[in-house]
């Protein structure tokens, strides 16, 4: 059965670079939001089993997002995937009940990894 | 002949890396000062050189209208001005953050802004230049005025360029008045370096 995966950024650049680099093999059905807003909007309609979320965006950030997830009690496994990388930033996220932090630039490998490690997709 | 701006495609791709350099930046600033820094996303737009003060002067509107300004070059495969632009209580702040007491001592502040600039332009633009494989050396930076309205920062007779990319971040600290407004120029000559790296950039994809 496919995941729901919502992809959260907003760059569209970024957000094209996330899609080219899933593992080929994962079978997911895709959503994308720009902001945090329209991200929190599809997790509310389930479209967010598994999210890549970006943290710097306007009208909602990141943070925003994992906030409201936590106070509405969404169920959703956050990878956060960011350029902030403040060591603070990386803590606060993970404080908000995201599973990882992925820097940017990612690539494949660095994805595919962040993945194998939350126990969200492993390539065999 | 007139360069062509960047379309809306390269236009994106420069964003993220700016963001990626942005973000560097402000890991450097959040180590200096042991604070958590807010970060905005980036602002790109393709300037008329005469145009460049006042579109600055938009960005800060209604913040203050007294500024100190840090220019620092950049040459090499990609050239231009950059600026750091620091609010008055900002300035104050950032003595206080960094252990600086006596506030009459002299030459202190400038010197602090002096670094901190360094600290910031120095992660952002070679974050930058990096991804996108360009090389990028500086000049040494330079306080063009504190206390001073915007538009007197940022004059500069010797610029000549018809159209320039300008370039915004900002960073503010989560406690506080600090912020600082990034302003980047890059010339019409960089530009065909800019695109090349960008097009390398996104190929990596």
């Amino acid at each position: 059965m496919s995941i729901a995966l919502l992809i959260v950024d907003d760059s569209g650049f970024s957000r094209k670079a996330m899609l080219k680099s899933l593992p080929e093999s994962w079978d997911v059905e895709i959503t994308q939001a720009t902001n945090g807003e329209e991200a929190l909007e599809a997790l509310r309609k389930g479209l967010g089993e598994v999210v890549l979320l970006d943290l710097t965006m306007p009208v909602l950030d990141g943070f925003g997002v994992l906030e409201g997830i936590r106070d509405e009690g969404l169920q959703a496994k956050v990878v956060v995937v960011s350029a902030d990388i403040q060591p603070k930033a990386k803590l606060r996220v993970i404080t908000l009940g995201a599973l990882a932090f992925l820097q940017k630039p990612f690539n494949k490998e660095s994805l595919a990894a962040v993945l194998a490690d939350c126990e969200i997709y492993r390539e065999d | 002949m007139k360069t062509e701006a960047l379309n809306e495609e390269e236009n994106e791709i420069l964003q993220e890396v700016i963001n990626i350099g942005m973000g560097q930046a402000g890991a450097s600033l959040a180590k200096l000062l042991d604070v958590f820094v807010n970060l905005s996303v980036p602002r790109v737009s393709w300037v008329n050189g005469d145009d460049f003060v006042t579109q600055v002067a938009k960005l800060v509107e209604g913040q203050g209208d007294s500024w100190a300004g840090v220019r620092q070059a950049f040459y090499n495969q990609l050239e231009g001005e950059a600026f750091a632009i620091y609010g008055a209580n900002g300035c104050q702040q950032l003595a206080g953050l960094m252990g600086y007491e006596d506030e009459n001592e002299d030459g202190a502040e400038e010197e602090l802004l002096l670094d901190v600039t360094n600290i910031l332009v120095g992660a952002c633009l070679v974050g930058v230049a990096n991804q996108i494989s360009k090389k990028l050396d500086f000049a040494a930076p330079t306080v063009v005025g504190v206390g001073k309205p915007i538009h007197e920062l940022l004059y500069s007779r010797d610029r000549e360029w018809d159209q320039c990319l300008l370039i915004e971040v900002n960073f503010c600290l989560e406690e506080g008045d600090f912020s600082c407004h990034l302003v980047m120029l890059m010339s019409e000559a960089s530009i065909e370096q800019l695109r090349s790296g960008l097009v390398q950039f996104m190929e990596s994809y």
